[in-house]
């Protein structure tokens, strides 16, 4: 007998045998993705803490430099801007040693001290400094706010900039005194207030459907993939089926490994795409979007899991022991490709790694096939 | 006559076999007899392996281990081996001599709800249905009742009426007293036991010295 023509027969007999494990494919597959699933958008809202904020605390000395109505009235702005109310808490201490109990105790980040007659300072342009003190300078959050401070006090200086140019223009144009102090004192509030409170400049827009996965997506497709890995605990005693004697016979017909991995692989490709017509359908559900070539653009992450449960089907011993390889390998191959902690937080070793390895491919292109980016 | 000569086999640095000769005549049954471990599987996989397909003579090998899927039918199984289709497979095994083998009304059967017996006569029937000159039998009568080793007997009787030869590999003492040889598979070398048996010496005692 010609062995491309058994070859045939092996993948025709193979897929027929398939037909047996179509029940227990489609409930694995629910059950595998509904957890898989899950456990991804937990990590999408809780690794960035996507759509949630952390209000922090922030402290405040205030000298008393006969100042304090002007001081308590820089405050209470502060305090009413909106960008200010939804990111931090001004805490008011009555000393900075106060004030470095508080950061010691962990209960504010970052502790402002205004020396004396700031805010006069800054009407007159000799802009005293503040000084911020943070407990750990070596952060990611107090470079972040030490940068963010950079940015506020750039702003102030553009203010003041424009306030004194109004100024000059007020003296310009011979204005009495009480007309050039009400001038001062709308041109301050307003500038300041246009400066500082940046919301009413910027719109927020949401990068998603910029041709990358947003944060949810790439998890649920990291899921996705992972459910597929583990369909191989469901394929394992269909692809391990040839027994010895079977093995003996193929090898009489010039069958050997390679033409058993490639038949597994066949059946594997069968298999995998029913499992992953469910996460499609129920994906597209529950965002409510359909992308029909996503039923075909997800064939090569198919044809690369397949391979990959096919090798080890046919290259380890027992059953035990390809079920613990895959699900050693799953886990690796989820972990180096960034579908479990985002790539930026893996260590930099992993992150040349993850250039070489198949997970960060099959993610992407799981991505594209499910959402259409 | 069919001969294969110098079959030599080790794993790793174990000699199994040492150069080894064996020839069957047509209507020949020959036995290997040999302990557990001996290496008669080796042997039949050897011969299996080094007959070349498309060769004149048709061999089929029916190992120890019923070569079947479990998931699928007699019929999908059988048609794994053979070039028929499912009509031409059912015909084939409804008149003689495969009609013998007894399995022409369970062709639809899963194998996973049959007894040995049966998936031994499946097994067969997958070899024999292209009809081969040389038959390599792998301990047949593993896992067999009383009766299912008397069908057995008749069918490979039949065969060898038909001009068919039959290698077996066994340690079954009825199987040795249907053949027309035994070989002592012993140290990786095969002895004619004709003159040992003829002296009234018995298959045990020439596997104890």
């Amino acid at each position: 007998m010609n062995k491309l023509k058994f070859l045939g027969r092996l993948i025709t007999a193979d897929l027929k045998r398939l037909k047996n494990y179509i029940v227990s494919i489609l409930i694995a597959a629910l059950i595998i993705s509904g957890i898989c699933g899950f456990a991804g958008s937990v990590i999408a809202k809780n690794v960035y803490k996507q759509g949630t904020k952390e209000i922090i605390g922030i402290g405040y000395y205030l000298p008393e430099d006969g100042k304090e109505e002007m001081n308590n009235m820089g405050i209470t702005m502060l305090q009413e801007m909106e960008s200010m109310k939804s990111t931090a808490n001004l805490i008011q201490v009555s000393s900075p040693e106060e004030g470095y109990e508080l950061l010691e105790k962990e209960e504010i980040l970052y502790l402002v001290i205004v020396p004396e007659k700031f805010i006069s300072s800054i009407m007159n342009g000799t802009n005293t400094p503040l000084e911020i003190v943070v407990w750990d300078n070596s952060s990611v959050s107090s470079y972040i706010a030490n940068e963010m401070f950079i940015s506020y006090a750039m702003y102030l200086g553009l203010a003041q900039s424009a306030v004194y140019s109004t100024i000059d223009a007020a003296y310009a144009h011979d204005l009495t005194k009480e007309e050039r102090n009400q001038i001062r004192t709308t041109v301050n509030l307003t500038y300041l207030d246009r400066a500082l409170n940046k919301d009413s400049f910027f719109d927020i827009i949401d990068g998603s459907n910029q041709g990358k996965a947003n944060l949810l997506q790439h998890y649920l497709a990291s899921a996705v993939m992972l459910s597929l890995i583990f369909m191989s605990f469901v394929l394992m005693p269909h692809l391990q089926g040839y027994n010895k004697a079977m093995q003996t016979k193929f090898s009489t017909m010039g069958i050997g490994k390679f033409h058993m991995i490639l038949s597994g692989w066949i059946s594997s490709l069968v298999a995998l795409y029913i499992s992953y017509l469910l996460c499609f359908v129920g994906i597209s559900i529950i965002t409510n979007s359909f992308n029909p070539l996503g039923l075909v653009t997800a064939i090569p992450s198919l044809m690369a899991i397949g391979l990959i449960i096919s090798l080890v089907a046919n290259l380890t011993g027992s059953l035990f022991t390809a079920n613990m390889t895959m699900l050693i390998l799953g886990i690796c191959i989820a972990y180096v490709g960034g579908g479990i902690l985002p790539n930026a937080m893996l260590p930099s070793i992993v992150q040349q790694i993850s250039g070489f390895m198949p997970g960060k491919y099959i993610i992407a292109n799981l991505a594209t096939a499910l959402f259409g980016l | 006559m069919y001969k294969l000569e110098h079959i030599s086999k080790s794993y790793g640095d174990k000699e199994i076999l040492k150069d080894i000769s064996i020839e069957v005549a047509p209507g020949e049954a020959v036995g290997i007899l040999g302990t557990n471990g001996s290496g008669k599987s080796t042997l039949l996989n050897c011969i299996a392996k080094l007959h070349k397909t498309g060769s004149d003579t048709k061999l089929g090998y029916v190992p120890q281990e019923n070569p079947l899927f479990d998931e699928l039918k007699p019929v999908d199984n059988i048609r794994m081996w053979t070039d028929l289709n499912r009509s031409q497979i059912a015909m084939a095994l409804s008149i003689p001599p495969l009609s013998e083998l007894g399995i022409s009304n369970f062709l639809d059967t899963p194998v996973k709800s049959m007894s040995g017996g049966m998936k031994k006569r499946v097994s067969l029937a997958s070899v024999l249905i292209n009809c081969p000159q040389i038959l390599l039998m792998d301990e047949p009568f593993a896992a067999l009742d009383l009766i299912a080793k008397q069908d057995i007997l008749r069918y490979m009787g039949a065969f060898l009426g038909g001009g068919g030869s039959i290698i077996i590999a066994s340690h079954e003492e009825e199987i040795f007293n249907f053949c027309n040889k035994v070989y002592l598979l012993k140290d990786g070398k095969l002895t004619d036991t004709n003159t040992l048996a003829a002296q009234g010496i018995s298959y045990i005692d020439m596997l104890r010295s």
